[in-house]
């Protein structure tokens, strides 16, 4: 692409989903339509979790205490789910329902983020599509736990909240309990629509700026990119390769956390919302 | 059943990914055709509905793959795995209240032997009294038999010599007579015969 004759960047170029993977500017996989980037590696995510459970389910099965690093490792992040995650957000008693659910989310979103840690792999959780259809399943699954728990008309009541008046405010009440009940429906909405929200944007946002602080050795280096500052200035190749490689290693760890701890906030907070529709506050 | 399970998952994975490959062929080609222009939000995507249809489809597959082939196993596998953690807890509580119950009878033997050898060694110091004062009186009735002893011998001692001075007297008697019968005697001769016979009643008693 070119911008009064001089090559532009598309920052989110690699991020968002497309028809081919750039592995360099010279070698370049194209998919076959009607598949894209994102479907494979859904799909990729998808078997890859399957046959670990699936694999791991049949090792404890026998009961037998784990052995080996895999067995460990994906029993490890189960167990983590249901003490860390399920136990807290919903209770002792109802946890163990609820675990296929959070643990399969868990470890869904967790590969599809991990994806995009492997240099020129994309991350599927970096579009509003895929997180917003994890949080509308993460919403049914919230309110028919509420519904099962207090039956359509019962559930619907805990929005509304008891607000106690005295005197001449109380002729205000049907008005102030009305504007919370309609504020309280639109949080299960808004809540939903956050939960995706909030994982896209580090999603994407992490991936743009690592792409951006590389492309900073582009933009000294390279004619077709080069800044004017950078124009006849060949040494600042070294030091700017240098911080841009630092610097993306660095934050490559960041993101490695990053892709974890929103895993880990995506499924926390469909707990906690599980929790607050089978027990609700008031 | 372990082989049922490991085999089994494969075939609904297969019939998974080509039925939602089938159905996001269709959403995924309206949604290519559709592409947005580019910069402001076009990095959103929004056109590419597909990819919300197919993660829905993808993750609900594998949520009820998971939910038929997976969780009953290691559900079960816990449950084995908690039946075993509580059977060997059972058995670490009983082998504990064993122990203790050793220990309490243990250390019960052991104040038992102890008050026993409290009493023993209290019996053996009165004992020992006891055959300390009997002796100290068996050793007081021995000194003084032997002082008796001792005075009854000083005395047959005392009572022999006194016999034998008066024999001495008899025969210093005797001889005095014999010779006052044989001559006349002076008072000069009176003190001579004295001092001849205090001579030798002294000489026969020291002989004796």
């Amino acid at each position: 692409m070119t911008l009064f004759g001089k090559a532009t960047i598309d920052p989110f170029g690699h991020v968002v989903d497309n028809d081919h993977i750039e592995i360099f500017e010279s070698l370049v996989v194209h998919i076959p339509s009607p598949l894209s980037k994102f479907l494979i590696f859904l799909l990729l995510a998808a078997v890859l979790v399957g046959a670990a459970v699936i694999w791991v389910a049949g090792k404890m099965q026998s009961g037998e205490p784990p052995r080996g690093r895999l067995w460990n490792l994906i029993e490890s992040l189960i167990f983590f789910v249901r003490d860390k995650i399920a136990r807290p957000g919903i209770g002792e008693a109802e946890a163990d329902k609820y675990l296929p659910f959070l643990s399969t989310l868990f470890l869904f979103i967790f590969v599809c983020n991990l994806f995009g840690m492997i240099p020129f792999l994309p991350s599927p959780t970096a579009h509003i599509y895929v997180t917003g259809a994890l949080a509308v399943i993460a919403f049914f699954v919230i309110h028919s736990g509420g519904v099962k728990e207090h039956g359509l008309g019962g559930y619907l009541k805990t929005f509304v909240p008891h607000v106690h008046l005295e005197g001449p405010a109380k002729l205000m009440g049907p008005f102030l309990i009305g504007g919370m009940a309609v504020l309280e429906y639109l949080t299960a909405f808004i809540r939903t629509v956050i939960l995706a929200v909030r994982l896209f944007a580090n999603m994407l946002a992490g991936h743009t700026v690592l792409f951006m602080i590389l492309f900073f050795i582009k933009l000294v280096a390279d004619p077709a990119y080069q800044i004017d500052v950078a124009r006849g200035q060949d040494w600042m190749y070294w030091p700017v390769s240098a911080f841009s490689v630092v610097m993306v290693v660095a934050l490559s760890l960041l993101e490695l956390f990053i892709a974890g701890l929103q895993a880990f906030v995506f499924t926390f907070l469909t707990s906690i919302f599980i929790g607050l529709a089978k027990h609700p506050p008031h | 059943m372990r082989s049922r399970l490991s085999v089994r998952p494969v075939l609904p994975f297969a019939l998974a990914v080509v039925s939602v490959l089938a159905v996001v062929g269709v959403a995924a080609a309206a949604g290519h055709g559709d592409e947005e222009k580019s910069g402001g939000l076009s990095f959103l995507q929004l056109h590419r509905y597909d990819l919300g249809i197919f993660t829905l489809i993808v993750f609900g597959l594998l949520v009820l793959i998971l939910q038929r082939y997976a969780w009953p196993k290691i559900s079960e596998g816990l449950q084995k795995r908690e039946a075993v953690i509580l059977g060997a807890r059972e058995d670490a509580q009983k082998a504990r209240q064993e122990a203790e119950e050793l220990r309490a009878r243990l250390q019960k033997d052991y104040a038992d032997a102890h008050d026993k050898i409290r009493a023993m060694l209290d019996e053996a110091r009165k004992d020992a009294d006891a055959l300390r004062a009997a002796e100290r009186e068996a050793g007081a009735k021995d000194a003084q038999a032997e002082r008796e002893r001792a005075r009854k011998e000083l005395k047959a001692e005392e009572e022999a010599i006194r016999l034998e001075l008066r024999e001495y007297a008899v025969q210093l008697a005797s001889m005095l007579s014999a010779k006052v019968i044989r001559r006349e005697l002076s008072p000069e001769d009176h003190r001579r015969l004295l001092a001849e016979s205090l001579a030798e009643l002294k000489s026969g008693i020291v002989k004796a």
